[in-house]
């Protein structure tokens, strides 16, 4: 339909926010009236977002859930959040290849005893001077949870399970921790790696070592792209334990291939306990 | 061009040495891009990520066919992303002061359907008259009718106006026309 130059206008002022208050009643009355102009001005409205530099054009979730939904169970599927880690690497791998460059660079210009301070504290400041720890000393120094990613945010049913097994966590009391993430993992048909993780160390911290080591056995049997995290908190377990043989077995495992779950500290663990 | 489907098909197989080559050869402009944008390293590096991701998921759902180059494709998804973050937090701070619970997958489900639909309504734009997107584009950026007239060379503003109309009904009629536009119009 094509209409006046006039009421062309009108949606354009209509738009702009430039009509008077009688202005806006009368034109809002004729688009009540006539289905074409409410058409019109609706594909406007439309062109000046969807065109726009600075606005958005967001989707409604109520009028989209079904398209939504399939795209959200899609993303949330083992298989892409294996995707999601793999340009997570990436970026990781990226974003330190770009930094130690820079350092590196900076370095030259550093005095000797600055770059030897700054090794130090690369390589740890334990492995040049307390050769002598006990395994319970070395344990004490790895066993800070607080790398343990936050299980908060994550919207699914249950979570009130993992939200609360987390705050009880923080809290340090591990018997109720345990009790929620056991309830969660048991729960879940997939496997959740943090879940996991978390039910794993709360056990540790309870000495049920056993359980410990099944829990993080799971995450070793699971065939994601975590699953070497696994091997690192069973080490520590077996460390906990003063089981020196299987504490060094472990962390075999995990040097053989630099892309494991804390490969370096893997590797430096090994020399401290050789 | 034969990258584009290197990419596409290295996000959707994960493999993390190719992903890294399209860190090396696309995040330094998205990067330059977002910093002059008022965002800072972290939020560069998010945009990223989500812009892979909602590649990756999109291309798993429907194989499709990137026109342009890759880096300039993912490098619009990027800005896309980042402007959609900058309204974002602008809806959130307004309305009522609550803030919707969603999880990161939910909204990169919803970013994709936005991105499908920004292009559908960019490849319109794309058909009309080289002078008419010229004019459109100007007016979308709301760039007064007396400025476009002085760039573009029109005699007054009155013909820039009339132009616009013209221009404007002949877009939304090739919208209204595609088929896919009432599904479109649901979203």
């Amino acid at each position: 339909m094509n209409f006046s130059e006039d009421i062309l206008q009108q949606i354009e002022d209509y738009l702009n926010g430039t009509m008077t208050k009688a202005q806006t009643f009368a034109f809002e009355t004729q688009i009540k009236e006539n289905a074409d102009l409410a058409k019109a001005l609706g594909i406007n409205k439309k062109m000046r977002l969807q065109y726009s530099d600075e606005e958005w054009d967001f989707v409604k979730d109520y009028k989209n859930r079904k398209k939504i939904n399939e795209l959200e169970v899609l993303l949330k599927s083992n298989e892409l959040q294996d995707k999601k880690k793999a340009i997570q690497n990436a970026g990781d791998l990226y974003f330190n290849k770009v930094k130690p460059e820079n350092e590196i660079r900076r370095n030259k210009s550093l005095p000797f005893l600055a770059i030897a301070a700054s090794i130090v504290l690369l390589i740890g400041y334990f492995t040049f001077f307390n050769n002598d720890l006990t395994n319970q000393e070395i344990y004490a120094q790895h066993n800070s949870w607080e790398e343990l990613p936050s299980l908060v945010s994550r919207s699914e049913t249950n979570s009130s399970l993992l939200s609360n097994g987390e705050s009880a966590f923080i809290n340090k009391d591990y018997k109720l921790a345990e009790e929620h993430f056991n309830a969660y993992v048991s729960n879940k048909k997939e496997v959740n790696i943090n879940a996991l993780l978390y039910l794993g160390v709360s056990q540790l911290e309870l000495e049920n070592y056993n359980s410990a080591l099944k829990s993080f056995q799971k995450i070793i049997d699971s065939n994601t792209l975590d699953q070497s995290k696994g091997y690192w908190y069973k080490a520590l377990v077996y460390l906990k334990m003063d089981d020196e043989k299987n504490t060094i077995n472990t962390l075999n495992s995990i040097v053989k291939d630099s892309k494991n779950f804390n490969f370096v500290k893997a590797e430096k663990l090994l020399k401290e306990l050789n | 061009m034969k990258n584009q489907s290197v990419y596409l098909k290295a996000l959707v197989k994960g493999d993390t040495n190719q992903i890294l080559k399209i860190y090396e050869a696309s995040f330094p402009n998205v990067k330059r891009f977002v910093f002059q944008n008022k965002g800072n390293q972290a939020d560069a590096e998010d945009v990223f990520q989500k812009a892979l991701m909602q590649l990756t998921v999109r291309y798993k759902k429907e194989k499709f066919e990137i026109k342009s180059s890759f880096e300039a494709y993912l490098f619009t998804v990027c800005k896309n992303l980042w402007r959609r973050k900058l309204n974002k937090s602008k809806n959130e701070v307004t309305i009522d002061g609550v803030i919707e619970l969603k999880s990161e997958e939910r909204d990169i489900a919803m970013s994709v359907l936005e991105q499908e639909r920004w292009e559908f309504f960019q490849e319109k734009l794309e058909l009309i008259s080289d002078n008419c997107k010229e004019i459109l584009k100007r007016f979308f950026k709301k760039i007064a009718y007396k400025d476009i007239a002085k760039e573009l060379g029109y005699n007054d503003e009155n013909v820039v106006r009339q132009r616009v109309f013209k221009c404007k009904s002949k877009l939304s009629q090739m919208i209204k026309e595609d088929i896919r536009f009432k599904e479109l119009k649901e979203l």
